[in-house]
């Protein structure tokens, strides 16, 4: 699939985005009108030190956190002020996260843990319903993502990188329209962060898989089609890739 | 779906949730134990006082002249009225028993009428030789009584060879099992009833040597020999059970001509026989003289030492004893009863005769001696230990209570009893139905009372039989009233138990409901997970509570007696309390609403921390650290 392919609609965009942590009486002003949108099968970086709000701009695109101003829009519809409802069915299906610390069930197994969105997206009886699908995919993307002898293990049975994959795993399981990556890599020694990049980018090719990706590393995010570089609340910057590489 | 799918998941793995529920588990069982003992002492209790008094209990107040002309009252009141199932009078007084010279105990002295008694109360269901018989009197038949005696030393043979495993485990197999035939062999072996070879009497005398016995099981083998004793006493009275059966048996062995030597022993006795009938009517004659009771008196002792060991007495003197009074029968540690006054003994009864004048005048107390002919236990030892039964007719005479005529021959005072007993068809001894039954038989006295005005001096007190046993019931209903504050209690430490490992858990799980939420819970979602947690804690919890607690309470008295073997610890006394084991009835009832009130103390628990949990912003339960 070619760049150019890609290049479809805008599946994310925010406008004028301001976020503002009250500390006891001082004001934090943590974003301060970003503006910018990510088009479908694209995969972006935003590229910031740490205490930039980058962070806290993933939460709001994620719907896990709301602005104080400004407007998200998530595939032509206005989210911004949306009922709690609708924003967990979103996080549920067309939003995957993936955290810095992984942040898996440790009582559950890495089969377990990948199906665990569609077992929350679903009831008592439709779980039954979808029960075999769900874990058909789960190991289909377990084994894209090198997993496949590892399901029945704990998370505590696995290294840093094996334990990442499963959180892509899981983010990518009810095949979300946008994957929102938090420091993917931030937990991992560069070789095996390498490969976890290596692996979203990979699956961005293939799958067209939609990407937004946060890093304070430049050269992690050197495969993307475009970094954006946030600073003191604001976007400064925008780095485009030349088509095709 | 996942809330089921994590709750599980998280009961699974949290030892810390098997820890509540064990928590939970012991809470319940606790009360369930103490609810169930309670509720079965109380209920054993009344249900006693029930049997023995029957559902409602008529006395004439403030008097101890009694109830005159109770058979009519009783007749009209049977007849008119269908609720009232049976009636029968009861006299009441204070006696004294008598054997020999060593042994005195004061008693109370009840006059009853069998069988009707049967009917209206469950007297019938604690007899010794007529238990469970429909229609007991005091003649029973000479064969039950031997089988029954015979059934109670094979009791005695167990009571050995549970109490005495060390001396009897030092026999041979032979003489065990001669003992376990005839247990008199290890009590008396030089007997020559037993049987037995020197050597063999020799090998018991060495294993049962009281002088290596501890003091315990030296007090209960002498009481043993003492019980054994008793009984080798009445089985040699039980014989000639009347003198009428005497006298048929000699009839038979003259006719048949075959035993001499039996026929020469009855007509010993029926020498004997012949001089008491002689004494009889020479008192009867004396009586007639009006010669005062000191005049009469040494003929009387004549009389009474020769008819003892001869036969048992006329029906008219003939006595139920309750069991456990003291000296007369006693419980084994262990809860078994060994009965020294079996069937075929005789005691003497003292009364005082407290009937026509209400007050002892009399110096000398009306005095018989009287075969003991059964034994009763109602189940309530505080009753059983002091309570002997005597004929109605004799108890009325003893205790001044009969018929008195003037010189022309015409009644100028009616017989009367002490008490009116009443049992009521149909109903479960429901309180507010008795009640309801006790105002209509208020009004039938009434109207009896109108046209008979002397049938009471006093007033007539009419009470159900909870009425009567309040005292009785009052401090157990005041225990339990403390049980369910305890139970409130309990219940306090349930909810706590679960809350604290409930907010435990979901602090521990923030980050972890922070990405559940994350991939799209909702917050009631996850308030329902940790409520679910909760409920099933308390609901595991409740159930193997109840479980082990119907377990305990099954087997509460083979506990106690463990416990008490092993540890020496006696948490229940069978010789002072009022049953032989520890209630051991499970009250469903209670234990439906121990769950009940544990899975909502439980969902109470929960409550907080799943409102908590539910409340966490996901952003702040994913940096949460």
């Amino acid at each position: 699939m070619s760049n150019n392919q890609k290049e479809k609609s805008c599946i994310l965009s925010v406008q004028g985005i301001t976020r503002i942590y009250r500390l006891g009486k001082v004001e934090l002003n943590v974003l301060r009108g970003v503006d910018f949108s990510v088009q479908k099968g694209e995969f972006v970086a935003i590229y910031g030190h740490s205490g930039s709000g980058k962070s806290t701009l993933l939460h709001i695109m994620g719907l896990l956190d709301k602005p104080n101003s400004g407007q998200i829009t998530l595939n032509s519809e206005d989210v911004t002020r949306i009922s709690r409802g609708r924003r967990n069915r979103l996080r549920n299906k067309d939003i995957g996260f993936i955290f810095q610390f992984y942040q898996l069930l440790p009582e559950l197994n890495v089969l377990e843990n990948t199906c665990l969105p569609a077992m929350v997206g679903a009831s008592m009886p439709g779980w039954f319903g979808i029960k075999k699908e769900t874990r058909n995919r789960a190991v289909e993307i377990l084994e894209e993502v090198g997993l496949a002898n590892r399901l029945m293990h704990r998370p505590k049975q696995l290294s840093g990188g094996e334990r990442q994959r499963v959180a892509i795993a899981r983010a990518l399981l009810n095949k979300p329209g946008i994957l929102l990556a938090d420091e993917p890599t931030g937990n991992l020694d560069f070789k095996t962060g390498k490969k976890i990049i290596d692996m979203l980018q990979k699956y961005n090719r293939t799958h067209g898989q939609t990407i937004v990706m946060i890093t304070h590393d430049r050269e992690l995010a050197e495969p993307v089609d475009r970094i954006f570089t946030l600073q003191d609340g604001r976007i400064i910057q925008q780095d485009s890739k030349p088509a095709g590489k | 779906m996942y809330k089921l799918f994590l709750c599980l998941r998280y009961l699974k793995s949290k030892l810390i949730a098997w820890l509540a529920i064990g928590g939970v588990a012991l809470c319940v069982m606790m009360m369930l134990i103490v609810v169930s003992v309670m509720t079965s002492f109380l209920d054993k209790i009344e249900e006693a006082a029930k049997g023995l008094f029957g559902d409602i209990v008529m006395e004439s107040a403030g008097d101890m002249k009694g109830i005159a002309y109770y058979d009519k009252f009783i007749e009209e009141i049977t007849k008119k009225d269908p609720e009232i199932k049976a009636a029968t009078p009861f006299v009441l007084t204070v006696g004294m028993l008598r054997r020999g010279d060593q042994y005195r105990e004061s008693v109370q002295v009840a006059g009853i009428s069998l069988p009707d008694r049967a009917k209206a109360t469950d007297f019938e269901e604690g007899l010794f030789v007529q238990q469970g018989f429909s229609s007991p009197t005091f003649n029973p038949s000479l064969d039950e009584i031997k089988r029954r005696i015979a059934a109670h030393r094979k009791d005695m043979f167990s009571i050995v060879a549970e109490e005495f495993p060390r001396q009897f485990s030092q026999l041979d197999r032979d003489l065990q099992e001669k003992a376990g035939q005839n247990v008199g062999i290890l009590i008396s072996p030089l007997s020559q009833s037993c049987n037995l070879t020197d050597r063999q009497a020799n090998d018991i005398i060495d294993a049962f040597d009281m002088s290596l016995m501890t003091p315990e099981e030296r007090n209960l083998w002498s009481r043993l020999f003492n019980a054994w004793n008793f009984q080798e006493g009445g089985l040699r009275n039980l014989p000639f059970i009347s003198k009428e059966y005497l006298e048929a048996a000699i009839a038979e062995a003259k006719k048949t001509g075959t035993d001499g030597a039996k026929t020469k022993v009855y007509k010993k006795y029926l020498d004997k026989v012949r001089k008491v009938a002689g004494l009889r009517s020479k008192i009867a004659e004396m009586e007639k003289a009006g010669m005062t009771e000191i005049d009469i008196n040494e003929t009387k002792q004549e009389l009474e030492h020769l008819e003892s060991g001869i036969y048992l007495r006329p029906e008219q003197y003939r006595i139920i004893l309750g069991l456990g009074i003291s000296g007369l029968s006693f419980r084994t540690d262990k809860g078994k009863i060994v009965r020294l006054m079996t069937p075929g003994n005789d005691v003497t009864l003292y009364v005082a005769p407290l009937g026509r004048e209400g007050v002892i005048k009399q110096i000398a107390p009306s005095v018989h001696s009287f075969t003991v002919i059964d034994d009763n236990c109602s189940g309530v030892a505080s009753i059983d230990d002091k309570m002997c039964y005597i004929p109605l007719e004799t108890a009325q005479k003893m205790n001044h209570m009969d018929a008195r005529y003037n010189t022309k021959g015409e009644v100028i005072s009616p017989p009367r009893c002490s008490q009116i007993h009443i049992k009521v068809a149909g109903t479960d001894g429901q309180e507010g139905e008795l009640r309801r039954i006790r105002g209509k038989i208020r009004g039938y006295w009434e109207d009896f009372h109108g046209r008979h005005p002397d049938a009471v001096l006093t007033s007539m007190s009419i009470q159900t039989w909870r009425q009567r046993q309040v005292e009785v019931v009052a401090p157990i209903e005041g225990q339990r009233v403390i049980t369910v504050i305890m139970i409130g209690v309990m219940s306090g430490v349930a909810i706590a138990l679960i809350f604290v490992i409930l907010y435990t858990i979901v602090v521990q799980k923030t980050r972890e409901i922070g990405i559940v939420k994350a991939v799209g819970a909702s917050s009631a979602g996850i308030a329902w997970l940790f409520f679910m947690y909760g409920a099933v804690i308390s609901l595991l919890g409740s159930g193997l509570g109840i479980f082990m607690g119907w377990l305990f309470v099954r087997d509460i008295n083979d506990i106690h007696d463990a416990v008490a073997d092993n540890y020496g610890v006696q948490f229940f006394s069978r010789h002072t309390h009022m049953f032989s084991t520890i209630p051991n009835k499970v009250d469903w009832e209670a234990a439906a609403v121990i769950v009940i009130v544990t899975i909502l103390a439980g969902l109470l628990g929960a409550l907080v921390p799943a409102l908590r949990a539910a409340r966490m912003q996901p952003v702040e339960a994913l940096r949460y650290e």
